[in-house]
């Protein structure tokens, strides 16, 4: 079953007369212990899926359109008691800058407490104190971390004590937006077996949202890539970043230096900018920067279709290689 | 590299540290203590770079990469040792002429926007450098190598970028003029800091090649900063790899990436990145925390984290000695 569908989501900001269109009518699932990379380049609209899905976004200035639906309830139409009903208990995020979702007054121990017992009054102090003690044994943060504040731990640490404080009412979809972007290759690959393992125990299931295709290709079930608010293709990780149909992923998985990339070969990189998303082209967004264009493209959207392997992709050319 | 050697260093860094004060506050169960602490962020560096060639200088954040850019291109003095360049300590040479130095050896920045002044123009910035360095006779000549070194590099039309202010730019676009200006100098070295961390993978081959192509046609020699091995291997002749303010091993791209013989270096190209799921990595996991460089371990540095550690690690620290045409500080990626 799906835990969130996603139905024809767009987000449009409306800023000094200008209209963003910043997310433009997205349909996805998650499916129960499907863990899901969303991937997209910076501007892509991956912070603005997220936050509209989290409700966070200004109401005033940002209109939202379609449907989010959490185990078939739509998040768009909850009350705001409904709402941080949910948020925590259901629906946790973790975001890349810790230390800001933290405070810096409290100690880490206290902080994360706090969260449990406004969730649950009930709870006496050793039971909060042991919920949380078990939840950072769950990402390997050592119990003297309690009694320090934020800024007094390293990036890593930070990043766990985050990751704790998503965990501790169990919720069953764990949202992560770019949350170990700021790590060292060693730290991140140890965070990311500390969560693959805590999925397991507590059958969460994860969206990654990252610009990084290794954090998803290490992590990630299925994988949505996401470009200028559009959605360009999905699937199996091992299929789309390995053979992925799609001209932009394939420009993506062409640009990724890799070991066997031939040193003396010039590296490769998508040519052009991102649209200006207050001026979307008429046709396919990627177009004006796609080596498959044809005039087709620059005229009609493509519509997401299915290919086979449980794919889907919007190309009207989908298939075969960039250098056809 | 035996024909590198029998020409003079360009830059040569003899023993280079640099060390920090801090106050620290520390943590202990019975209370809190304040004390005063020093950082070796750069802890008796030394290599040469032959003119033209480009060094990568790879580690984890925190093992002093910034630090050693700086010092090369003496925005901070050093603690102890020396920088030379072409022979001449940079102490002498910044003391006499200033400008002459700035002028032959330049450094570029992750983030492009904070090398910018936002009040000017494209134009303005790089014409301004020119001039300031004494190049070109007249303006519009400025303008004329300005509009040439654009358009080479695919800024098209470079009329139009000419115009535009940093804010009307693109993170990709505003780092390769931010090159450009540096290599409008041209400079005998050229220190990339972090250049293309901060950018989109898919933009990020321009900038690489960017730095690769003019470096190498003006035969500037390069250090390119950064904590991404697989792009450093692709860019750089030689790779020097840090750890806690001291290199670790040092040598040729290809061996170090591909047989790498300390065991941080081991570790840490073991968990560099692939978007091959496929792909059965054998990750080398490394216990506890990148460590501070106010606390620096007795005996080797990385002894506490080392999958190979033996009792003598953490009595006695290795010098780096060469092996293989290489230069590496552990014995136990020998025996
Ligand atoms: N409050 C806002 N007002 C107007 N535009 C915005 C606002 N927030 C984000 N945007 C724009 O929406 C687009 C998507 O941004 P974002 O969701 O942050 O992308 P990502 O997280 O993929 O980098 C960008 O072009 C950004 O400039
Ligand atoms: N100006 C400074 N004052 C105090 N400590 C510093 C300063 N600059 C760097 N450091 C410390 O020196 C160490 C090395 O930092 P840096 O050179 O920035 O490493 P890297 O670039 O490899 O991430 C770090 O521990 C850092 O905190
Ligand atoms: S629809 Fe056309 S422009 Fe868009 S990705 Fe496919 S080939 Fe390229
Ligand atoms: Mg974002
Ligand atoms: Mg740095």
């Amino acid at each position: 079953m799906a835990i969130l569908s996603l139905r024809d989501v767009s987000v449009t900001y409306r800023s000094s007369g200008k209209e963003v269109h910043a997310i433009n009518n997205i349909s996805l699932d998650v499916e129960e212990n499907e863990s899901l990379g969303i991937v997209g380049e910076s501007g892509s609209g991956k912070t603005t899926l997220i936050m509209a899905v989290l409700r966070l976004l200004n109401t005033k200035t940002t209109d939202v359109t379609g449907e989010a639906l959490l185990k078939g309830e739509d998040i768009f139409q909850m009350t705001p008691e409904r709402l941080s009903e949910i948020r925590w208990t259901e629906m946790a995020i973790v975001f890349q800058k810790a230390l800001n979702a933290l405070s810096p007054v409290h100690t880490v121990g206290r902080f994360i407490g706090d969260i449990y017992r406004v969730h649950k009054p009930e709870a006496t102090k050793e039971e909060i104190r042991s919920v949380v003690e078990e939840t950072f044994e769950l990402v390997n943060l050592p119990k003297r971390i309690f009694k320090l504040y934020p800024h007094e731990l390293s990036g890593g640490m930070l990043q766990r004590v985050s990751i704790a404080m998503s965990l501790i009412l169990d919720p069953s979809l764990l949202i992560m937006d770019e949350a170990t972007t700021a790590l060292d290759v060693v730290t991140q690959n140890q965070i990311l077996e500390e969560i693959k393992r805590l999925e397991e125990q507590k059958g969460i299931t994860r969206i990654m949202i990252t610009h990084d295709m290794s954090v998803v290709a290490s992590s990630c079930k299925k994988v949505a890539v996401l470009y200028a608010g559009s959605l360009m293709e999905s699937g199996p990780t091992e299929k789309v970043l390995v053979e992925p149909i799609h001209p932009y992923t394939q420009g993506l998985v062409e640009s990724f230096p890799t070991f066997k990339t031939d040193t003396h070969e010039p590296l490769k990189s998508i040519p052009g900018s991102l649209p200006d998303l207050a001026n979307l082209p008429a046709g396919c967004v990627f177009a004006p920067r796609c080596p498959k264009a044809s005039d087709i493209c620059f005229n009609s959207k493509p519509e997401m279709k299915d290919y086979p392997g449980n794919r889907k992709a919007a190309c009207f050319f989908a298939g075969g290689s960039n250098n056809e | 590299m035996s024909n590198l050697k029998e020409t003079t260093p360009v830059l040569t860094c003899e023993n280079v540290s640099r060390f920090y004060r801090k106050k620290e506050k520390l943590v202990k169960d019975d209370g809190t203590v304040t004390r005063t602490s020093i950082a070796k962020a750069v802890n008796g560096v030394s290599f040469d770079l032959a003119p033209g060639e480009i060094l990568g200088v790879i580690g984890e954040s925190g093992c002093g990469k910034s630090t050693l850019g700086r010092l090369i291109v003496r925005l901070e003095k050093t603690s102890g040792g020396n920088v030379l360049l072409q022979g001449n300590n940079v102490e002498d040479l910044i003391k006499k002429d200033r400008l002459g130095f700035r002028k032959q050896i330049q450094m570029v920045f992750q983030n492009p926007f904070d090398t910018f002044d936002p009040r000017y123009t494209v134009e303005k910035a790089l014409v301004g450098t020119l001039k300031l360095h004494g190049i070109g006779s007249s303006t519009a000549e400025r303008r004329d190598m300005v509009l040439e070194k654009l358009n080479a590099s695919g800024l098209i039309p470079a009329k139009d970028f000419m115009k535009r202010f940093p804010h009307e730019l693109s993170g990709g676009q505003l780092q390769r003029i931010s090159i450009l200006r540096s290599m409008l100098l041209s400079p005998k070295v050229l220190v990339a800091d972090e250049p293309v961390s901060m950018l989109d993978i898919s933009i990020r081959a321009d900038i690489i090649n960017l730095i690769y192509d003019t470096a190498r046609a003006e035969g500037t020699a390069a250090v390119f900063i950064s904590h991404d091995i697989t792009t450093t291997r692709y860019i750089a002749d030689r790779i020097a790899v840090m750890y806690l303010g001291r290199i670790v091993e040092l040598g040729k791209a290809d061996d170090i990436a591909l047989d790498p013989m300390h065991p941080y270096t081991k570790a840490l190209i073991s968990n560099c990145s692939s978007i091959d799921p496929r792909e059965k990595r054998e990750i080398i996991k490394l216990e506890g925390e990148p460590p501070s460089p106010v606390n620096i371990p007795k005996g080797c540095h990385f002894a506490p984290r080392c999958p190979f550690v033996k009792p003598t690690c953490f009595e006695e620290e290795k010098e780096l000695v060469e092996i293989n045409g290489r230069l590496v500080r552990c014995g136990s990626a020998i025996c």
